[in-house]
């Protein structure tokens, strides 16, 4: 029987980049999609399958876990990497967008755990390696203005990834996050089209300076392909790193994160005034 | 000169109602919110003291109850996010409305309270004041222990949104830091001692005789709340205060593990596990 792997949102980005790698080493991949059948590639790959879910909707990702289980397919690993990017000031984004950015990329995630571990308690419980592996980000270490209800959903699932990784270690389910710095994904450009919380009022200065500051961003950004074998090794590896950054310089990511915050808050102003991001 | 004021969040118990009592003898006037009818006594009878009624899942109870602040005309010099939750649990097997709560409380309530008090925090900016927001995290905003993951997670949060918000708030003149008590002389283990569902008849019920404890543990070796108080004020008032208060016995042993290898981490946290 073929190993096989959950991964939650491959429609694009790292989600789509990482089906395709761990189909073609061997893996059965099971994707998750909102509409459609999944990208025409993976579509006509007979080692995939397509499920149909939203995260934040709990009976969609129950059916499509019943739809591994009646496979019969031995599920190794789950890979959560549906997210979302919401931007603006917090003192005005909506309610409903601040919201949305933790019914995805938090209350999505603990749901899509919580159906998919009776599946990887079974095949740990078999003598199979069972492993989650989180995608976090650059921002789940680090807090810059204007992004700051995005990294507080990945700064909670550093802790989500932490705290089960500890309760699991009984069980023998390894759990990692791979926080990838900027990347070369469409989440950019949904990120630019966010402008309403800067409308009309005390950050619309802002506004003109979006659009460099994430292109930038997005221009220096990796490939996703270079996440997708960093997903990989941590699903595989004998003993992976529970926290992997992917980031070029991410050095420097690590070690502002020893910095005095105040010193933080400086270098960020400063890369905001340059129209960078780290 | 009218009195400088402050809002408190949930000064019903613990750390909230000692830093109100302890605000109101430095001469402050001070706003503390409560769910019910009832209010402390020792604040009750304080004339700088006014209770406000709302939880803090409630932003349209939130913005009325904020009418008696604007009306008072006294200029709003400090917003201390104080109110929250506890809830232990392991992730597989925590019902969804108690995760949904522990965000609700400690995360979108603190962003409320927030967003509805900065137009007051800029007014007292405009006229000459410097204010500030101090949020209450936890040392669980930097380390993760198992079976209180999603209140470490809420905490985690709590800790970007106040990085975030004070660079935002930067070009504005508001400050904004966390004060991170670690185990604190409070109630609130108890309230959450109760919570045993998530570990009832499945693969984690071993645990059961372990919590309570747990909490006689964190009760007894927890600090004064005064203590918290005390970096609350110092918060509030410092010419520029640290962005980031650890508050706790031992807090170099805390400062040491959250530097360590994760897979070192897991080892120290998991112990009293095993
Ligand atoms: N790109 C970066 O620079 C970067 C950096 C750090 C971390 N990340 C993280 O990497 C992950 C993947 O992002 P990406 O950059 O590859 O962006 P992306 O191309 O926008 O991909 C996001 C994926 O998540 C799916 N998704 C969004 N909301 C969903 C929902 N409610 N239910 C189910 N699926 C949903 C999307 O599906 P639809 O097409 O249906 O919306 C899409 O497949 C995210 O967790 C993101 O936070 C990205
Ligand atoms: N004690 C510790 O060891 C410790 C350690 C680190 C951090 N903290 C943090 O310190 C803060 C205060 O906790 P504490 O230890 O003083 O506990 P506490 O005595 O239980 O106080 C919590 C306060 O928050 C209020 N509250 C709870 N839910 C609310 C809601 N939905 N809306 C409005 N108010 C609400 C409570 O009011 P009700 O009486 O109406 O419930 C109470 O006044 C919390 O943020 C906590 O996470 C505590």
């Amino acid at each position: 029987m073929q190993d096989s792997i959950l991964i939650t949102g491959v429609s694009s980005g790292i989600g789509l980049a990482t089906a395709k790698d761990l189909l073609h080493r061997g893996f059965r991949v099971y994707g998750s999609v909102r509409r459609g059948a999944g990208e025409t590639q993976l579509r006509e790959h007979p080692a995939f399958t397509a499920l149909q879910f939203d995260v934040r909707d709990r009976e969609a990702i129950r059916a499509g876990i019943q739809r591994i289980r009646d496979d019969g397919a031995r599920l190794v690993g789950l890979v959560n990497n549906a997210g979302v990017a919401i931007s603006g000031p917090v003192e005005t984004v909506s309610e409903e967008e601040y919201r949305r950015q933790f019914e995805v990329n938090v209350y999505g995630l603990v749901a899509v755990c919580q159906e998919a571990l009776p599946l990887l308690h079974e095949a740990r419980e078999a003598g199979f390696r069972a492993r989650i592996v989180n995608i976090g980000s650059v921002s789940g270490y680090l807090t810059s203005p204007f992004t700051t209800i995005y990294s507080a959903s990945k700064f909670a699932v550093e802790a989500l990834t932490d705290g089960l990784r500890r309760e699991l270690l009984p069980f023998g389910i390894d759990v990692i996050s791979v926080a990838p710095g900027p990347v070369k994904t469409p989440i950019w450009r949904k990120g630019r089209e966010q402008t309403a919380a800067f409308e009309n009022n005390r950050y619309s200065n802002m506004l003109n300076k979006l659009g460099p500051y994430t292109e930038a961003a997005e221009a220096d950004g990796v490939a996703p392909e270079i996440v997708a074998e960093v997903i990989y090794r941590a699903l595989t590896d004998e003993r992976p790193d529970p926290a992997v950054l992917v980031m070029k310089k991410g050095w420097i990511a690590k070690l502002l994160r020893l910095t005095p915050k105040r010193f933080q808050d400086k270098f960020f102003t400063k890369r905001l005034a340059e129209n960078r991001r780290y | 000169m009218p009195t400088p004021a402050i809002l408190i969040t949930g000064v019903s118990s613990g750390i909230g109602l000692v830093t109100a009592l302890d605000l109101l003898r430095r001469d402050y006037h001070v706003y503390g919110s409560v769910r019910g009818t009832e209010v402390p006594e020792e604040l009750s009878g304080h004339s700088n003291f006014t209770p406000l009624t709302f939880d803090v899942r409630d932003r349209e109870a939130i913005n009325v109850a904020l009418d008696r602040i604007r009306e008072d005309g006294r200029p709003l010099v400090g917003v201390i996010n104080n109110a929250g939750v506890a809830i232990p649990g392991p992730v597989e097997t925590l019902a969804e409305a108690e995760y949904r709560r522990q965000f609700e409380v400690n995360v979108f309530g603190l962003i409320a309270v927030c967003q509805l008090t900065l137009p007051l925090l800029h007014a007292a900016r405009d006229q000459g004041y410097s204010p500030r927001i101090v949020n209450i995290s936890s040392v669980s905003g930097s380390l993760t222990a198992p079976y209180m993951t999603f209140y470490s997670s809420s905490k985690f949060a709590v800790e970007a949104l106040t990085d975030g918000l004070r660079r935002e708030l930067l070009p504005f003149g508001i400050d904004v830091v966390s004060v991170a008590p670690g185990p604190t002389k409070t109630p609130i283990w108890r309230k959450g001692s109760e919570l045993t569902d998530a570990f009832e008849g499945n693969r984690y019920s071993h645990l059961l005789p372990q919590l309570e404890p747990y909490t006689q543990a964190a009760e007894r070796g927890g600090v004064d709340p005064q203590l918290v108080a005390d970096a609350i004020h110092a918060a509030l008032t410092d010419p520029k205060p640290s962005a980031y208060a650890l508050i706790m016995n031992k807090r170099w042993l805390a400062r040491a593990v959250s530097k360590m290898p994760k897979r070192w981490q897991d080892r120290f946290l998991t112990k009293r596990y095993r």
